[in-house]
């Protein structure tokens, strides 16, 4: 068999074998935390004791890319930090779940359904979902506001019912 | 951080708001994402023999192109910078787990389903050196040209023609076929 015929084989072969290897339907997720900001006198304890807004954006194509501003940025002094675990429990879709942190360490990661991404901030944390990359009103919001305690919502994507349970300790 | 000064300039720091990246094509990288993403995924599964880490790679790599995507689009062949990411990302993470390649991944579905799937040349390929199997994949699988094989692995043009031509002779001769 000439060498030509063989590439030829090869390709046939290679093409083939692409097609037997399933690809996960993997979705991208937007986090999101930036500093805390003050807003009027009441909220200087708040301020001094540092905060982190956590977004978690569920793009429609789902990109995750982490953009994180921390506290130190803002100047602020952390002094009630918690450590939020966010559950991506899925429809029929797999998730991604991936993100790194200068200031708050987010992790683990992976690609397994239902892998838990946990975020380390300063308190109050908010958590906001958006069900696109363009919207400026979450579809779900909630905000911690002490270190103890366990948060669920539902909502709804583009591919399925999706759930997300975020579960805060204090570290 | 760039992509955190970029947030800063969007002014999106009102309490309980947000506001997404500014200034990346989400559209653009999208299309690259739906498109490249699922060759990627297979290319890096057949080379490295590993299903879950190739799935793996090919995410941490898409996520690098999205967070300098503005760059990365402007390059000549983004998939061959994607695919170099995700292969440096993999190695590094063998090295660090200590972990040997496993054997070679094959496929999701029996066989059967594909007529053309050769289980002699699938067994050939799997025991091929990853150094001759990966520029063999690239070139019959994502048919790249001998130039983007050559950007993508770091390795010269003639070192690609070289290996590929190595490596075919080498499955060739597994299977008993050598000219």
């Amino acid at each position: 068999m000439s060498e030509t015929d063989f590439e030829d084989r090869l390709r046939g072969h290679l093409a083939a074998k692409g097609r037997l290897i399933e690809v996960p339907d993997h979705k991208f997720v937007q986090t999101k935390i930036v500093p805390f900001q003050p807003r009027g006198r009441r909220f200087n304890t708040l301020v001094a004791s540092a905060a982190a807004v956590v977004v978690v954006a569920i793009l429609g194509f789902g990109v995750f890319q982490t953009t994180v501003g921390g506290p130190d940025q803002a100047g602020i002094i952390p002094t009630t930090f918690a450590r939020c675990e966010i559950v991506i429990v899925p429809g029929s879709d797999g998730y991604w779940l991936r993100a790194n942190s200068s200031v708050a360490s987010i992790g683990p990661f992976g690609t397994s359904l239902g892998q838990t991404l946990t975020i380390e901030g300063n308190l109050p944390v908010t958590v906001q979902i958006f069900d696109s990359p363009s919207a400026t009103a979450p579809v779900a919001e909630t905000t911690i506001d002490s270190a103890d305690g366990t948060c669920s919502f539902g909502v709804s994507v583009s591919n399925g019912p999706t759930g997300i349970q975020l579960d805060v300790t204090q570290r | 951080m760039g992509t955190n000064d970029k947030s800063e300039e969007s002014g999106s720091h009102m309490e309980g708001t947000v506001t997404v990246e500014q200034g990346i094509s989400l559209n653009s990288f999208e299309e690259f994402y739906n498109a490249k993403r699922p060759h990627l995924v297979r290319t890096l599964v057949i080379v490295l023999g590993n299903r879950e880490l190739g799935i793996e790679a090919a995410d941490e790599a898409m996520t690098r192109a999205y967070q300098r995507w503005s760059d990365v689009q402007a390059y000549d062949n983004p998939g061959g910078w994607v695919y170099r990411v995700a292969m440096n990302w993999a190695h590094s993470k063998l090295r660090r787990s200590k972990r040997e390649l496993p054997s070679i991944y094959v496929t999701d579905k029996p066989h059967i389903e594909e007529p053309q799937f050769e289980p002699k040349l699938d067994a050939a390929l799997a025991s091929l050196p990853e150094k001759y199997r990966a520029p063999v994949v690239l070139r019959y699988y994502m048919d790249w040209s001998m130039e983007e094989i050559s950007e993508s692995l770091g390795i010269p043009k003639g070192t690609v023609k070289s290996r590929i031509h190595r490596g075919v002779a080498a499955l060739q001769k597994s299977l008993g076929e050598a000219t």
